[in-house]
């Protein structure tokens, strides 16, 4: 069988983050895959943008994990919308996420500017 | 497409169009990107895709079979006859060396075969199973039989069942035991007898399901009305390997039942294999005294039993004792010396000494042959030139 990683890449660069992320942006309720890239992105302030093609896995990742779930709802117009929201354990999953990007930024900045802890 | 590929579409959809609403679509599309990569990466995360690749993988190779016919259609031949091939040998070996007859001891059953102008036959005479049955000092039991095909059940549903003739001592020299009823026996196979018959285990229960009362019972065979005595073990179903007989019959019946042709049981058709256990003690070579039978096969033979030989009967040589300057007996008969002189020397030596030491003069009345390779079991493929001669081969090794 061929194995085949064209976005694997991409994916695994941001896996951390993008998570992170993810799980931040449902932290205030239920949204779709959508708009939670465009929270992301206006929180960011623009500057980070979510590719699409990172996006859905990860979303399907983290479904896999039972960190969020996925709801099917039939909007006003009858369409079909899924939306995703935090589990418990995805709860669990965002404090430990939080508390290691603090470490990994505190580390990243000691390591680039180890002047101004000297100081 | 699962249901769950229709939602990941589903949900791409909604993307889109709540990205169109946003910036149109035109702007939507560029931004999301190539939706069948997208899908794909996405399906990778369900943890199920080298299973469903492998489904993905077959049906891509069965597109590419219909794709071209001529290709698959030698494949798939070859494949089927390689594998067909190789079933139906092993079944043959299964049957022919794995599997024992479901009897007792099969391991001493033996075959009687004849040599005649040089070529074995396995096939006597109903006078020759009769005679050779009578040497109750070579063989412990003996019998013949042949499959048939029989015509059972009244004339408007008659129902061609696969059988055999036997003869009376069939089922004792087997050594089987009846499930119900008695097996045929000695006394069904003599003239005038009431036709018999014995069914198998397993007629008797997809015939009968297994009614203990089918003893006794009279049953329509070639229209002629014949009772059931017995049925056989369960496992059993007939001598010939691979040759199911579900119901046999006494040879001495083909009087009743096919009137006209009471000739299978004279002299003439040889049509009767025989299965035979030797005497305990008797080995497959023994080679002195002889035994005459009564006007039997083609002509009158001489039964040389222990000799193993079928000598034809001329006047002079029950009464030509062994020249007794050849005392192996080479002289008389040219097999052993054209078996060494093609290089069996050793067969003969070996055979010698036993043989030697049974050389009483009282017993040196028939010819012998220094004939060896009669003790083996290759008899049957060695001695090739000997005529009227009996073999005896091993129906198991």
């Amino acid at each position: 069988m061929l194995k085949r990683e064209p976005y694997r890449n991409r994916i695994e660069l941001l896996q951390g983050t993008l998570d992170l992320l993810i799980l931040q942006t449902l932290q205030w309720g239920p949204q779709h895959g959508y708009s939670i890239s465009q929270a992301i992105r206006a929180n960011s302030g623009d500057v980070l943008q979510v590719d699409t093609g990172s996006l859905y896995p990860a979303l399907h990742r983290l479904e896999r994990k039972r960190w969020i779930a996925a709801k099917w709802e039939v909007s006003e117009n009858r369409q079909r919308t899924k939306t995703y929201r935090l589990t418990h354990a995805g709860k669990k999953q965002l404090l430990s996420e939080h508390s290691r990007w603090k470490r990994l930024v505190e580390a990243m900045a000691g390591a680039l500017n180890p002047r101004s802890k000297q100081a | 497409m699962s249901r769950r590929d229709d939602d990941l579409d589903d949900e791409i959809r909604q993307h889109l169009r709540m990205a169109a609403e946003d910036r149109g679509e035109e702007s939507a599309r560029r931004e999301f990107g190539n939706v069948a990569l997208i899908k794909e990466v996405t399906r990778e995360m369900w943890g199920w895709t080298s299973l469903e690749r492998f489904a993905q993988d077959l049906r891509y190779a069965f597109r590419g079979m219909r794709r071209s016919p001529a290709f698959t259609l030698t494949a798939v031949l070859s494949l089927a006859l390689g594998i067909g091939a190789n079933t139906a040998i092993f079944t043959l070996i299964d049957a022919l060396l794995l599997r024992s007859l479901p009897v007792h001891d099969p391991q001493r059953l033996i075959q009687v075969i004849i040599y005649q102008n040089g070529k074995p036959s396995d096939s006597f005479s109903y006078p020759v199973v009769r005679a050779l049955a009578d040497q109750k000092e070579l063989f412990s039991a003996l019998a013949g039989f042949s499959g048939a095909r029989f015509n059972i059940g009244s004339a408007d549903s008659v129902e061609r069942t696969p059988g055999a003739w036997v003869s009376g001592e069939y089922y004792q020299m087997l050594g089987l035991q009846p499930v119900l009823g008695r097996l045929i026996a000695p006394a069904d196979d003599k003239a005038g007898a009431t036709p018999v018959a014995v069914i198998t285990d397993d007629y008797w229960r997809r015939r009968f399901a297994r009614d203990p009362h089918v003893v006794g019972r009279t049953i329509l065979i070639e229209n002629v009305p014949v009772t059931l005595v017995g049925v056989s073990p369960p496992g059993f179903s007939g001598a010939n390997v691979g040759e199911v007989a579900e119901i046999t019959l006494p040879l001495s019946s083909n009087t009743q039942l096919f009137p006209e042709m009471t000739g299978r049981l004279t002299a003439g058709p040889q049509w009767l294999r025989i299965l035979a256990r030797p005497r305990p003690g008797l080995s497959m070579c023994r080679r002195e005294s002889a035994h005459a039978t009564p006007d039997t096969q083609s002509a009158a033979h001489v039964y040389s039993g222990r000799d193993t030989r079928l000598h034809r009967l001329d006047p002079s040589s029950q009464s030509i004792p062994a020249p007794a300057a050849d005392p192996d007996g080479v002289g008389r008969d040219g097999v052993a010396h054209r078996l060494r002189q093609r290089g069996e020397s050793t067969a003969r030596s070996r055979a010698s000494p036993a043989a030697r030491n049974r050389d009483s003069p009282s017993r040196r009345r028939v010819p012998r042959t220094r004939d060896p390779t009669i003790a083996d079991r290759k008899c049957a493929a060695r001695v090739h030139r000997g005529d009227g001669r009996l073999c005896f081969r091993r129906v198991h090794k």
